[in-house]
């Protein structure tokens, strides 16, 4: 129960394709994550699923059955809302108690339903409140117990948690987390949040223009992202990207040149010349402060500093031009104007020929499953 | 020193109009209280005698009272059903995307700029006259038989036009409290399964709550004192099946010459307006302290 099918979805507002051709099987029990830049379509794709937009062309199964043309409440998917959309004149408890009563359910099932969900997001004491007697955090658990009564086949969030304080924030992100390892419900999830997304998803889906450019693990992308966009968007802060030369290739690999540093890169660069223009990608996390490594180097002057206390970023001006944005330790020495060379190693390199497309990688790494 | 200074020029400066607001109720009500307390009748001009409560105990006696304040129930409470029941209907319909929905919007609002004499006119003359009226004539060519309206429907007459005055206020009121509702709030509604009737009566209706207030409010003031459209129409007639409060006040200055009975007459009506309006904000005034 919960598997969600999506077959050559398309959706076009008059002229304008919001989603192309989107292809995604959602296995029953998954985490999907949609992300993207705002506009990219993540709302859209969701709202098709839940039945609120019509396809344009395409066709949409759950648990095998065409709901292409099935109204929302048919589809028996509950959605949580980024505004929450509550009922404002209804207590918690019958906010939460409305779909059910309007499915015409038994009065004692509904109210032991309620009473259950109520238990689960400790509303109990708030069962009586309207919503507006409540904070931020308890109007969401209340969206949530709204979808949770229902006992759907797969929950929708969109953007839950983006109305919140950092710090509730992190606590209903740990929350959900809880609630979708307790019920088990497939769910799908859209944000703009790179940790929501890479510590709540089991498959991120990553979109950009309605199309669905990389689907996989959140290892997977961060380790093997197959193309430029897909690689800046997934890591925070975003991956450094250095415009290199092709060089020899290899069995294990091939050399790209930055500069005058030259950098052997494990992926597969056939179909490429040797002098060929790529780009180089490297995250900050991955390049190295501490002295002699043995490993090449690049190096540049200091521009800004920022400490957040356990790290450091540094950003450093290349004698090209490039900015790099280095994650150091927290404690590093550090001045602006100081010059410094940061090592960088072949191994989470990633190059991207001049279309963006990533030069497929040699090994996998170990953590990154499909 | 500082705080009494302030307060000096803010009483300074809001007087002018606070004394122009006292100067325009208290003078007028003053004079009725003074008139309602004499024997003041126009016909006699020298008599002119303190008769203390003797006025009020006569209008109160009045069997016209009792019927006039009647009619006022009626009208009031059949046009404020009207407007706020059909004003939700019209409101819903001019939500819904249409073509012409601008136009349309605009059309039915306009009544409400009409003045009620001019409106009152027009009924009785173009619409409801028994001969030449567009109504006799539409029920002549469906064979019925024409109604008599202003003679035998006459407080239902006025009823009808008054609310087709204010129907498009409610429309107007209704139609705005109704785009303010949230989109999110309907689909969420949607998923939830609320089919029509149920979406309207638990999310649209409580939506809603507010500004029929607003409307039962607003409107109740003004059909209080509904005079124009009886003027020109029935005059109160026959007899005095159409009169209300304020007509009668009206026959009892000006076609009786007795000042005093009618100062009497409007005071009563003051009060009564009173109780009912407190009445009412209890009893519905409590949506506006919700949420
Ligand atoms: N009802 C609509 N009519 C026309 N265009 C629409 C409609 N809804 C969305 N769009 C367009 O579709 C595109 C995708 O919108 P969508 O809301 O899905 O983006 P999103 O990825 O959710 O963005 P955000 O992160 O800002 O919420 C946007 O360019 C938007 O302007
Ligand atoms: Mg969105």
């Amino acid at each position: 129960m919960g598997s969600i099918t999506l077959n050559g979805v398309s959706k076009a507002f008059g002229e304008t394709n919001v989603i192309r051709d989107v292809n995604l099987t959602i296995e029953e029990r998954d985490f999907v994550v949609f992300v993207g830049p705002s506009g990219s379509g993540k709302s859209t794709l969701l709202r098709l699923v839940a039945g609120l937009e019509d396809v344009t062309s395409g066709r949409i199964e759950i648990d095998g059955r065409d709901v292409t043309a099935t109204p929302p409440a048919r589809r028996n998917l509950a959605m949580v809302f980024q505004s929450y959309a509550l009922y404002p004149h209804m207590s918690v408890r019958n906010n939460m108690a409305f779909g059910l009563k309007m499915a015409k359910e038994d009065k004692a099932v509904i109210e032991q339903k309620v009473n259950e969900a109520a238990r689960i997001l400790e509303l109990t004491d708030y069962l009586d409140r309207r919503p507006a007697a409540l904070s931020g955090g308890q109007r969401q658990r209340v969206a949530i117990g709204r979808a949770i009564v229902r006992d759907p086949t797969a929950f929708l969030f969109d953007e839950p948690l983006s109305n919140l304080d950092a710090a509730l924030r992190v606590q209903m992100r740990l929350e959900i987390a809880r609630l979708h390892q307790a019920l088990g419900a497939t769910t799908v999830y859209v944000t703009h949040d790179q940790i929501e997304a890479m510590t709540l998803a089991n498959r991120i889906v990553v979109l950009r223009d309605g199309v669905a450019e990389q689907v996989g693990s959140p290892l997977a992308l961060y380790h093997h992202p197959v193309n430029r966009f897909v690689a800046g968007f997934i890591g925070s802060p975003t991956m450094n990207f250095l415009p290199a030369t092709l060089g020899a290739a290899d069995d294990n690999g091939v050399s790209a040149w930055v500069g005058d540093t030259e950098v052997p890169v494990a992926v597969d660069a056939s179909g490429h010349e040797e002098g060929e223009a790529v780009t180089l990608g490297i995250r900050p996390e991955h390049l190295l402060t501490s002295g002699d490594s043995g490993l090449p180097t690049l190096s540049g002057e200091v521009q800004v500093f920022e400490r957040l206390g356990g790290i450091t970023y540094i950003y450093l001006r290349l004698s090209d031009g490039e900015v790099l944005t280095v994650e150091a330790p927290g404690d590093i020495a550090v001045k602006v104007g100081d010059r410094r060379s940061v090592g960088i190693d072949g191994i989470n390199c990633h190059l991207f020929a001049p279309d963006g497309q990533t030069l497929p990688a040699l090994r996998r790494h170990p953590l990154a499953t499909e | 020193m500082a705080i009494s200074r302030e307060r000096l020029v803010g009483v300074g400066a809001t007087s002018p109009s606070v004394v122009m607001l006292l100067l325009w109720m208290v003078v007028p009500l003053g004079m009725t209280i003074w008139f309602s307390l004499h024997r003041y009748l126009l016909l006699q001009p020298g008599s002119y005698t303190l008769v203390g409560l003797e006025n009020y105990a006569y209008f109160l006696q009045d069997p016209a009272f009792l019927n006039a304040l009647w009619n006022t129930l009626v009208l009031v409470g059949s046009v404020l059903i009207i407007t706020v029941v059909f004003g939700v209907a019209i409101a819903l319909l001019l939500n819904q995307p249409f073509w012409g929905q601008g136009i349309a919007r605009i059309l039915a609002i306009s009544p409400f700029f009409i003045m009620p004499t001019a409106s009152g006119l027009i009924w009785k003359n173009l619409l409801m006259d028994p001969n030449s009226g567009f109504i006799s004539w539409a029920m002549k060519s469906l064979s019925l038989e024409p109604i008599v309206w202003f003679s035998n429907w006459p407080l239902l007459s006025i009823i009808l036009i008054v609310a087709w005055r204010w129907l498009p206020f409610a429309t107007l009121i209704l139609l705005t409290a109704l785009q303010s509702l949230d989109e999110e709030q309907r689909e969420a509604a949607q998923m939830d399964g609320a089919r029509p009737i149920p979406y309207f009566l638990y999310i649209i209706l409580p939506h809603l709550a507010r500004a029929i207030t607003v409307v039962v409010l607003i409107e109740m003031i003004f059909l209080l004192v509904v005079f124009a459209e009886i003027f020109v129409t029935t005059s109160g007639g026959p007899g005095s099946e159409s009169t209300n409060l304020a007509f009668m006040i009206y026959k009892q200055a000006l076609l009786q010459f007795d000042v005093g009975g009618a100062s009497a007459g409007g005071v009563i009506a003051v009060v009564l307006a009173n109780i009912i309006a407190i009445f009412l904000v209890r009893l519905i005034g409590k949506n506006l302290d919700e949420e």
